[in-house]
């Protein structure tokens, strides 16, 4: 944690508090969100690198063996050093300062992991009174934007988590410490786990905010780190700068960062296991393949153009046949597929009322169908804008249109632009602007006749009468009528088969002569479901 | 060593207090007379003795000058002898460095640092003999070396040290208790406002029992304030009507 002492502007340190009064936070967090956390291995045991938003610290642990303290024969030992290498944070170029921020944050580590026995020092003996572990937990700020306490404890935690120490055994007086390979290391007991999250706060105690970044941080009138585990036990209260607090806050701070271990413990476990899932594969690849991921990116924003998008396509017609019509050659040939013309984005609409623009563009409509005729050629592109398709036509193309067989009207400016020009000017022409005002309601009343074709040709060509709805209706009937037809059919021909059964009995009675009754037999068989033998048949039926 | 040592059945403490019991603070505004403002305090074993140079001028360079507030440097040194073992180095180990910055910080809250732009106030703390409770017998006594300099402040800063032990809040805890006990908590406060201004903490508390004890670590201040106040009170009659 960096001293107040350091220097704020006091422009920054309103606009802050500016903000905090609206209830919202410069980076878009609410007053009890932390920033996420990104926690990654590297190939030894014992080496984290977590990240906390931009604040970036790393963590190596390493043990030794030593001799224990006289007065604690069969415990261990653990050193905790911070280091700051000064591309973590420019302010800590001034000595005193860089000692006493490095005294405190390895003073709060030390009553977080140490004081609160968070290893177990016993397992670590070796030999009592004689051998025992020293654990060295070694931490590097390698980038401060404020939290470095919390990212710190996390990356402290995992590493110790992480961390294995070889194997020993013993045999008599002889210990043989067994080297990484030929014995698989040892976890560390670790009793429980804590971690230290902190607070700011401005305005006497009256907006407090959950991991402020460095310029919170920098602002702040008091800050307060808290540690605590999931199991809501408490391990470090630790409070700086001028503001006092209440009994509340610290409560309600301790609260929430009960929570937070909680989450925060849940996600270093789950960061484990998957690393020791990597490591049984023999997968883990270290800090290279993890680095990508942890970078921040962010893609480039995509500016739409709204208003573009959402244009009338009529209007847009409209400006297509207009713009056609200048061509000259089009008439015949314009296509009633719209999708299929390619509209300058920069439209006709607003270089038209583009007084103060002087160039001699040409305005015209590159075709996509397929015709032969094609009259424009996309030149060259003057605007900016990649969605402006402003075409140019040089003097050579002018030329070349002027070749054309058929030109309608003259190729040059759009005539109401061009009025438009001459009334710009110092002295307009009168006779100018009422000859390109004339021009340009002809050609108004041009496409409105073209206009009235289309139609014509798309009633004929769709259907050949008023259109007076849909054709479901007459299909009905059509579909009742065939049902009529197929049970009518059905009657007659039962009626046929009836019939065909009492010529049998008449014939078999002797009434009717043989020929007629072959003569019916054949006329009746296709009605008939199958050939009956009649003798047998016909006399129940009598 | 089990818990029982420091909490007998009879209900009292190895020294035969109560558990909500202070030790017996006494203590002597204006020990030194020639720096500005000095004080001795005495809580139970615990000496401690603070002097108080200041508002002066920025010493040891412009570079640390603060153009709108005072600038608050305090040194915290143990004796080698305050401890049973003799200690190596009175001052510029972790602890004592700890001890500073935690002075620092409680009278950055305490002071009224913004009547004194561009100057400097020096607080020294020297422990003569260390018998638990250390920090908030450090604080007391400098807050009294302050009132004797005449520095401005918000409230008296009063600290106390407290613990829970089977449910019960242990107040001012000595050396060995301090050992024997799991966690540890110091806390120092504006008595009139109940503003913290300090909260240190060691080992581990269950948040179920964060109430209690700064419940009773405020009560704590509170009656040291009292004791604090009537000595002061006392002294300054005493001075007072010495001068006539």
């Amino acid at each position: 944690m960096i001293s107040l002492k350091d220097g704020t502007s006091t422009s920054e340190k309103t606009f802050l508090l500016g903000v905090l009064k609206e209830h919202r936070r410069i980076d878009g967090r609410s007053f009890n969100d932390a920033r996420n956390v990104d926690i990654s291995f590297g190939k030894d045991f014992g080496c984290c690198v977590a990240s906390l938003g931009n604040t970036r610290v790393m963590c190596q642990v390493t043990c030794q063996v030593k001799a224990p303290k006289a007065t604690r024969p069969n415990e261990g030992f653990l050193f905790i050093n911070v280091d700051f290498p000064l591309m973590s944070s420019i302010l800590l170029l001034d000595n005193d300062q860089l000692l006493q921020t490095r005294t405190e944050l390895v003073r709060l580590l030390e009553r977080c992991y140490k004081e609160a026995r968070v290893v177990d020092m016993e397992s670590l003996c070796i030999v009592g009174e004689e051998k025992v572990w020293e654990l060295r937990v070694d931490i590097s700020i390698m980038c401060d934007d404020g939290g470095m306490i919390d990212c710190a404890s996390i990356a402290a935690l995992s590493a110790l988590c992480h961390f294995r120490r070889p194997d020993v055994t013993l045999e008599g007086e002889e210990v043989t410490i067994h080297s990484i390979k030929s014995r698989d290391p040892i976890k560390l007991s670790i009793h429980h786990m804590p971690i230290l999250v902190s607070f700011s706060f401005y305005e006497n105690g009256k907006f407090v905010l959950m991991d402020p970044d460095q310029r919170e941080q920098k602002g702040s009138e008091g800050l307060m780190v808290v540690g605590a585990n999931p199991f809501r036990e408490l391990c470090t209260l630790h409070r700086t700068g001028s503001v006092p607090l209440i009994k509340d806050q610290v409560r309600r701070c301790a609260e929430m960062v009960a929570l937070r271990a909680r989450s925060l413990v849940g996600y270093i476990k789950k960061e484990l296991e998957k690393d020791g899932a990597l490591r049984s594969k023999r997968e883990h690849a270290g800090f290279a393949a993890h680095l990508p991921r942890s970078l921040m990116v962010k893609p480039p924003v995509e500016v739409i153009d709204v208003e573009r998008e959402t244009r009338d396509i009529p209007m847009r017609d409209i400006v297509q046949r207009v713009s056609a019509k200048r061509t000259g050659n089009e008439v015949e040939n314009m296509s009633i597929e719209v999708g299929k013309w390619d509209v300058p984005k920069g439209t006709k609409d607003e270089s038209d009322f583009d007084e103060s623009s002087a160039s001699s563009d040409v305005e015209m409509v590159q075709q996509v169908t397929a015709e032969e005729k094609k009259t424009v050629e996309e030149i060259s592109i003057m605007s900016d804008s990649e969605e402006d398709e402003v075409v140019a036509l040089g003097a050579a193309d002018l030329g070349f249109q002027r070749q054309k067989p058929k030109p309608k009207e003259k190729i040059g400016k759009p005539a109401d632009s061009q009025a438009l020009q001459e009334l710009s000017k110092d002295k307009p022409s009168l006779k100018q602007v009422d000859g390109h005002a004339a021009t340009f309601l002809k050609t108004l009343g041009n496409v409105d006749k073209e206009l009235g074709k289309q139609i014509n040709y798309l009633t004929q060509v769709s259907t050949g009468q008023p259109h007076e709805g849909s054709s479901y209706a007459a299909q009905k009937v059509l579909q009742m009528a065939l049902h009529r037809l197929e049970h009518a059919r059905s009657r007659v021909n039962e009626s046929e088969r009836i019939r065909a059964s009492h010529m049998q009995q008449l014939i078999n009675a002797g009434f009717i002569s043989r020929p007629q009754s072959q003569q019916m037999q054949q006329a009746t068989q296709p009605g008939t479901p199958a050939v009956q033998p009649q003798t047998p048949q016909q006399q129940p039926q009598m | 060593m089990a818990r029982t040592e420091a909490f007998f059945d009879t209900g009292l403490r190895a020294d035969g207090r109560d558990p909500s019991q202070l030790r017996k603070i006494s203590c002597k505004v204006g020990a030194f007379k020639q720096a500005d403002g000095s004080a001795y305090i005495e809580q139970g074993k615990t000496k401690i003795l603070a002097t108080v140079y200041g508002p002066q001028e920025i010493r040891g360079g412009k570079s640390k000058v603060l153009h709108d507030r005072a600038l608050i440097n305090c040194q915290f040194s143990m004796a080698v002898f305050c401890t049973s073992e003799r200690r190596n180095r009175p001052r510029g180990d972790r602890k004592t460095m700890e001890l500073n910055s935690m002075l620092q910080q409680t009278y950055e809250a305490a002071i009224r640092v913004e009547l004194f732009p561009r100057s400097q106030i020096d607080i020294f703390v020297e422990v003569l003999q260390a018998d638990g409770g250390v920090a908030s017998a450090a604080i007391n006594a400098a807050t009294l070396a302050l009132i004797d300099a005449g520095v401005p402040m918000k409230d008296y800063v009063c600290a106390c040290s407290a613990a829970m032990v089977d449910d019960f809040p242990f107040l001012d805890l000595s050396h060995l208790e301090e050992i024997v006990v799991g966690s540890m908590v110091t806390f120092a406060c504006l008595p009139r406002s109940k503003q913290i201004v300090l909260s240190e903490m060691s080992g581990r508390l269950h948040l179920d029992y964060l109430d209690k004890v700064m419940d009773a670590a405020l009560k704590g201040c509170e009656d040291v304030f009292h004791i604090m106040d009537s000595i002061v009170r006392s002294q300054v009659a005493h001075m007072a009507a010495a001068m006539g």
